[in-house]
């Protein structure tokens, strides 16, 4: 079978997609380190647990980013002769699932607490000889767990509009679920601290409801790429503006008489056929070529794209 | 980010509401310290010598003679019932009961179900029971077991010979 020509990136957007792969390892020890002193204040609690939780279950975006960058990074083989971009897709599908799963556990599980009227039992912690309240210790270690997601959320998301990365979106947004069940636990347990047993529980149930509405999102997004629904853009879910671009610049090749597009995502790439009617039979092959360069040109996104010449009155 | 602003005054606001209200710091949802204040401390006793005994009605034992240390530190006197281990961690999960002591161990599998101090005695894992969430009164026995940690390794020691 004949193998695609592997895609080339633009320099200035391999630079970014290299800073991207850079911030998922960031990420990856950054939240490590988190959840190694969520867990070491832990003790038995179950206050911080859910947090812990949470965290351990956010890294699994970063983790499926990590792995689908280093499969697609091997272009088309004799096995898979249209190259392994659709990781990415694969990645965004799994970076979604896991904030879906976050959102629902947090919701299950401080349901479960509220209805059983489960009081958090937080006492004395000893810290270098001095017995403090374990609240101040938990509070002062999820006041630190949600300085990096705060961080790496914000370096991620202008990239991933740049570079037309789905999967770093919603790797960003597991790092917003990450922060906001941080602040969410603080909130919990300083209420707990004023008598109230009620406020951990509560506090991470409304933070669940809007991580789900994040995850389900994503989730519909990504079945759709994967589906070959048509293109959108990354962060506002539009159609993709190189639908408009790709059908302008087709059309404006000499000769062509109109073209119409037809195109589907495919991970960080766009790729699919464009119909063109010429409007005489002259040089037919090398209008086709030209009309696929100009195609090609008009978005770096915009790869491996088949010219089909229909007939006069069929577009 | 403009929910993320919205976040953090709500946060810093919950903050400052603590640093101003700061004394009694954790509270209990219930009360308890304050009712022991001055007051009767309920308390169980699951039959476990040296740490709890009952003898001829009375009781007695380590971890009874530090309850009523502690009760004593308060200002109030202590109220015992015997009872069987799943009764009396029944009685503290509806807080029909304050305390409970058995010489209970920290890895004991009621942990999930009801307030632990944590262990009191160094080098063990002995620990008392308490109602879940009353933290006020949970950090006010372990100050207290903290404090007299010294007399309770010769408490222990005694019973040991």
């Amino acid at each position: 079978m004949r193998t695609r020509e592997a895609y080339v990136w633009p320099k200035d957007k391999a630079k970014l997609r290299r800073r991207a792969i850079h911030l998922e390892w960031a990420t990856l020890a950054a939240m490590s380190t988190v959840i190694a002193v969520l867990y070491l204040v832990l003790g038995n609690a179950q206050a911080t647990r859910t947090a812990w939780i949470e965290d351990v279950l956010g890294l699994l975006p970063a983790i499926a980013y990590l792995v689908a960058a280093s499969i697609e990074r091997r272009g088309p083989t004799e096995r898979f002769p249209l190259g392994l971009y659709r990781a990415v897709s694969i990645a965004y599908l799994v970076g979604a699932t896991a904030t879906l799963l976050v959102g629902v556990y947090l919701l299950a599980e401080n349901g479960i607490k509220l209805l059983e009227r489960e009081h958090p039992t937080i006492g004395l912690m000893s810290v270098a000889g001095h017995d403090v309240w374990g609240g101040w210790l938990m509070m002062s270690a999820l006041l630190y767990s949600i300085v990096p997601p705060v961080i790496l959320g914000h370096l991620k998301m202008p990239i991933a509009r740049e570079i037309h990365d789905k999967p770093l979106m919603a790797d960003a947004a597991m790092q917003k679920a990450d922060w906001m069940t941080g602040v969410g636990a603080i909130v919990g347990i300083a209420g707990v601290g004023l008598g109230f047993w009620w406020a951990d529980a509560t506090a991470a149930l409304l933070i669940s409801l809007d991580i789900i509405r994040d995850g389900v999102r994503h989730v519909w997004r990504a079945m759709g790429d994967l589906a070959d629904r048509i293109p959108h853009t990354v962060d506002r879910d539009k159609l993709h503006p190189a639908i408009g671009a790709a059908t302008k610049a087709a059309m404006s090749v000499y000769g062509v008489r109109s073209a119409e597009v037809k195109l589907r995502e495919e991970g960080h790439l766009l790729t699919g056929s464009v119909y063109a009617e010429l409007a005489d039979e002259e040089e037919v092959i090398g209008r086709l070529d030209k009309v696929r360069d100009a195609v090609e040109a008009s978005d770096w996104r915009l790869y491996d794209i088949v010219v089909t010449p229909v007939h006069r009155g069929k577009l | 980010m403009r929910k993320a602003a919205r976040f953090g005054s709500v946060f810093a606001g919950l903050l400052l509401a603590l640093l101003t209200a700061c004394d009694d710091y954790p509270k209990d949802p219930h009360g308890t310290l304050a009712r022991a204040q001055g007051g009767t401390i309920e308390a169980g006793i699951v039959e476990n010598a040296p740490w709890a005994v009952r003898d001829n009605g009375e009781a007695r034992g380590i971890e009874v003679q530090l309850v009523e240390q502690f009760a004593s530190s308060l200002g109030g006197k202590v109220e015992w019932s015997e009872m069987s281990g799943p009764v009396a961690m029944r009685a503290l999960k509806t807080r029909k009961l304050d305390l409970v002591v058995g010489g209970f161990l920290q890895t004991d599998s009621w942990r999930s179900e009801v307030g632990f101090t944590r262990a009191y005695i160094p080098g063990t894992k002995h620990v008392m029971a308490v109602p879940k969430g009353e933290n006020a009164w949970l950090i006010a026995l372990e100050t207290f077991l903290r404090k007299h940690e010294s007399e309770i390794l010769d408490l222990t020691a005694e019973a040991r010979q």
